[in-house]
């Protein structure tokens, strides 16, 4: 149908009507954001921790200390299975669920599974900080491990999410067969990581808390250009081809691991870490342009909420990305604090 | 860790008393126990092998040969479309009789002694696929209505007509008319000569894959179907069935007038159980239900416990494990959690005071009969997907995929002895005499090898499981790998930290800006 045929209006003339799930799938105009590409990204974040002697030795010491731990607890292996002890969660919930099912009795090994996303928030929230420190230029310091205490209670709920997701994935990829299903086994671990993956690094470096943390990581990961989805699909399959070779090569039940297992294992581990230091960086770069979350209208007396205007913070569209000057002040007032 | 006394409780249980010699049923007995107090002991040389011809399936569970069964100087093995007995010595007998198309699964031998009514031993089996292999998930509803006397087999007890395909050459069983339909039967045939025992063979409702149990002059067999039969032996006539519902393919044990059944069960909301019949009526004593799918090994039975492995299908995991529940009353003892799946072929093996288990991915356990607590793994690494372990003496022998037989000490569970390759993977050995042990081969060259005792087929070792840990080594190969890491991502990343500046500059506002000018578009 020709435009200005009379049958219909114009698209301008009209607000689009707002479709099921059109603030995920919706339009966004691009954004003038500076983005560092993905490349970049990665490579800042992995010179970031393979530069720091405390981001590298610290996931080392963490896993050298679990293995004895769990050898102690009586696991018999296989070592390859903590070629993802260190991942990020969902996709690190298999390795938390499948430890705990090899070490303890069936009654309780799902339980064993959801006690370790206390440990592993930790790991995350502490590792976090040092990151956010060290790409800020500074040296990591007892300042990073405060502010990453602090992003505590974001990083155990970005792992409880990890465990609902991993269900989710457990339960839908059998029905959906072996096509759809390995599809989805590697779709929804990267669609946590892809809505999440900030989460931490908010935590961190804004303060938050972690409703505005979690909900602020699924806004930044929806900016335009950020090209967090093509990040997370890409960790997932790297991560998944790794860990099925890894896994594969080490699947001995051995508890005396070789030379050079534990050379495969720890860089296996030092790339995770490596990819939370990219999505650090990435959040980092653009975080001016990322929204608050959205205040909460005051009630009126009549007790009825009234409605947004455009121009508040809280009425801006999910296209509406664009730079944001109040936001940037924020995050460089943290930056200057920080650097007191 | 100490096992004590294995070497001097080391004694074949109740079920050895029924057949006077031999290695007669699956795992030595109607108890299964596995084991033998005197035997042939490591080194063990490869004697010499019986070949077989190809057989159809290779080497796979239900195809392949079964696992033998021996009386004095006659083993007896059952291959897809044939049963043979092979002579082993002087006394032995050897002939081969054509048997229809199904799986191979053990056979029994119904010895003599001066109770008998036969003055030669009668050697029952099962043969055909009737309906074909059936499909585990669609579980029969279980019935404890007991059927006794139903005579011998009849249309009336043939619930299909769909008659499975069959050919003149694997048509042994001259008795059933073509037009019989369900082509599942028992037979039964001399030891002696493989001539027929009875007039003809009884028809079963479903496939069997249990194999045969006997005690005394009767045999019990169950199908996929969850039917369980007992059978007369002197002429073939059925005394019971009994419907226990779920899926059959673990051997039936017996013990003290208690017949102990394994119910696989594959489908959602189904169970697995273990079902405990009376002896002479088929009613059902009592029932151990694991709460979940699943599938068991078959039971051994000894010192009033039945002992079982278990995987459970759970929802996140299968859930391995290996459980003892009293004979009487069939409450659970002890669970004791193990780590990888058990299969359907195996079976635990008891021998004194303990239970020995092999898993699917070659871990061997030892845990308190009593107890159930775990007093040590070795594990072998090497999938076992059928085959099950024996103990003679105070040495644990386990049949390898890699075609060897591995020797396990039973008091420290450290490896004493590997064997020669005999030329295929080995399944279910058993003892013969004092002096040789009989390896059943798969593979594409199936067989029967005679390993003996031999001081030169080489020395004794003394090597711990790879799951022991040794934290020295642990710890030295940790260093050495975080020291070259370290030293290689810090040698190659701080230069270039240094070259690549700062991630982020302050702009004037005091803002962070990324110093790196690529941008994705």
């Amino acid at each position: 149908m020709s435009k200005g045929s009379g049958f219909r209006n114009a698209p301008s003339e009209a607000p689009a009507r707002r479709g099921l799930l059109d603030s995920v799938l919706g339009y966004r105009p691009p954004s003038d954001a500076p983005i560092p590409k993905l490349r970049t990204a990665f490579v800042r974040g992995a010179v970031a921790v393979c530069s720091t002697p405390w981001l590298i030795a610290v996931p080392l010491v963490a896993l050298l200390a679990v293995w004895l731990g769990v050898v102690l607890s009586g696991f018999p292996g296989p070592f390859g299975l903590f070629g993802g002890f260190l991942s990020l969660p969902p996709f690190s919930t298999n390795f938390d669920v499948t430890l705990p099912a090899i070490l303890l009795p069936a009654k309780i090994a799902l339980l064993g599974g959801l006690v370790s996303v206390l440990p592993r928030g930790v790991f995350l929230a502490l590792t976090t900080g040092m990151i956010v420190d060290v790409l800020d230029g500074k040296s990591v310091s007892r300042g990073s491990l405060r502010s990453g205490i602090r992003a505590l209670p974001t990083a155990v709920g970005v792992c409880i999410l990890g465990i609902g997701f991993w269900l989710f994935t457990f339960v839908a990829a059998p029905l959906l067969g072996p096509g759809i299903g390995t599809l989805v086994q590697i779709g929804l671990p990267a669609l946590g990581i892809y809505l999440f993956g900030y989460a931490i690094t908010i935590a961190v470096s804004e303060g938050k808390g972690m409703a505005d943390s979690l909900s602020k990581s699924v806004r930044a990961a929806r900016v335009p250009g950020s090209n967090t989805l093509p990040l997370a699909l890409l960790y997932v399959f790297v991560s998944f081809a790794f860990q099925i070779v890894i896994a594969s090569k080490y699947q001995r039940f051995d508890v005396n691991p070789t030379v050079g297992a534990w050379v495969w294992v720890l860089l296996m581990n030092v790339f995770h870490v490596c990819i939370y230091a990219t999505l650090a960086f990435r959040y980092l770069a653009f975080a001016h342009v990322v929204a608050d979350s959205r205040p909460r209208p005051a009630r009126d007396r009549s007790g009825k909420t009234p409605p947004l205007r455009a121009g508040t913070p809280g009425s801006q569209g999910k296209g509406a990305s664009a730079k944001r000057p109040q936001s940037k002040g924020s995050r460089s007032k943290n930056a200057r604090n920080r650097r007191r | 860790m100490a096992v004590g006394g294995i070497g001097f409780m080391a004694v074949p249980a109740v079920g050895q008393a029924v057949v006077p010699t031999g290695w007669a049923q699956y795992q030595g007995g109607p108890t299964h126990p596995g084991s033998v107090a005197t035997g042939p002991t490591a080194p063990y040389a490869v004697d010499d092998v019986t070949r077989f011809g190809d057989l159809p399936g290779g080497s796979s569970l239900s195809l392949g040969l079964s696992a033998p069964v021996v009386l004095d100087e006659t083993a007896v093995v059952v291959g897809p479309t044939f049963i043979q007995a092979v002579g082993l010595g002087d006394g032995g007998t050897d002939w081969t009789m054509p048997r229809l198309f199904g799986p191979s699964v053990p056979a029994a031998i119904e010895g003599t002694d001066s109770t008998s009514a036969r003055a030669h031993p009668v050697v029952v089996y099962t043969e055909g696929w009737g309906n074909g292999p059936g499909n585990p998930t669609s579980s029969a509803t279980p019935t404890t209505s007991v059927r006794p006397g139903g005579g011998s087999a009849s249309a009336s007890a043939v619930p299909s007509a769909t008659a499975a395909p069959r050919s003149e050459s694997a048509s042994p069983s001259d008795g059933i008319p073509a037009s019989t339909g369900v082509a599942s039967d028992v037979m039964a045939r001399s030891l002696v000569d493989g001539s027929k025992e009875w007039d003809s063979p009884v028809q079963l409702k479903a496939t069997s894959r249990t194999g045969v149990t006997i005690d005394g002059a009767v045999a019990f067999v169950g199908d996929i179907r969850g039917n369980v039969y007992a059978i007369d032996t002197t002429d073939g006539t059925v005394r019971w069935t009994v419907n226990v519902g779920g899926f059959l393919e673990s051997a039936i044990a017996l013990a003290d007038g208690h017949l102990i059944v394994s119910v696989d069960a594959y489908a959602n909301g189904s169970t697995a159980r273990v079902v405990s019949l009376t002896e002479g009526t088929g009613e059902v004593d009592w029932h151990y239900d694991s709460g979940h799918s699943g599938y068991l090994t078959a039971p051994a039975i000894a010192d009033g416990r039945v002992f079982f492995g278990l995987t459970s299908l759970g929802a996140v995991a299968s859930v391995p494990s290996l459980v003892a529940v009293d004979l009487q009353g069939g409450s659970v003892a002890w669970e004791s959690h193990l780590t990888t799946a058990v299969t359907p072929a195996t079976s635990p093996t008891v021998a004194g005071s303990h239970v020995f288990l092999e898993d699917a991915s070659g871990n061997v356990v030892a845990v308190e009969g009593s107890t159930g607590h775990l007093d040590w793994t070795f594990a072998l690494n090497s999938l076992s997907a059928q085959g099950a372990t024996i103990v003679i003496g105070n040495q644990v022998l386990v049949p390898t995929d890699r075609g060897t037989i591995v020797v396990i000490d039973a008091t420290s569970g450290h490896q004493i002895f590997v064997s020669a390759d005999a030329g295929g993977p080995l399944h279910f050995p058993a003892p013969v005499g004092t002096d040789r042990v009989l390896g059943p081969r798969g593979g594409p060259s199936p067989g029967l090898a005679n390993f003996s005792h031999d001081p030169n087929a080489g020395a004794l070792t003394d090597i711990v499981s790879p799951t022991t840990p040794s934290y020295g080594r642990i710890l030295g190969n940790f260093a050495i790998a975080a020291v070259v890491i370290c030293a290689a991502l810090l040698l190659l990343f701080r230069p270039l930290a240094k070259r690549m500046g700062p991630a982020f500059l302050v702009d004037e506002d005091g803002a962070l800006e990324a110093t790196d000018d690529g941008e994705d578009a």
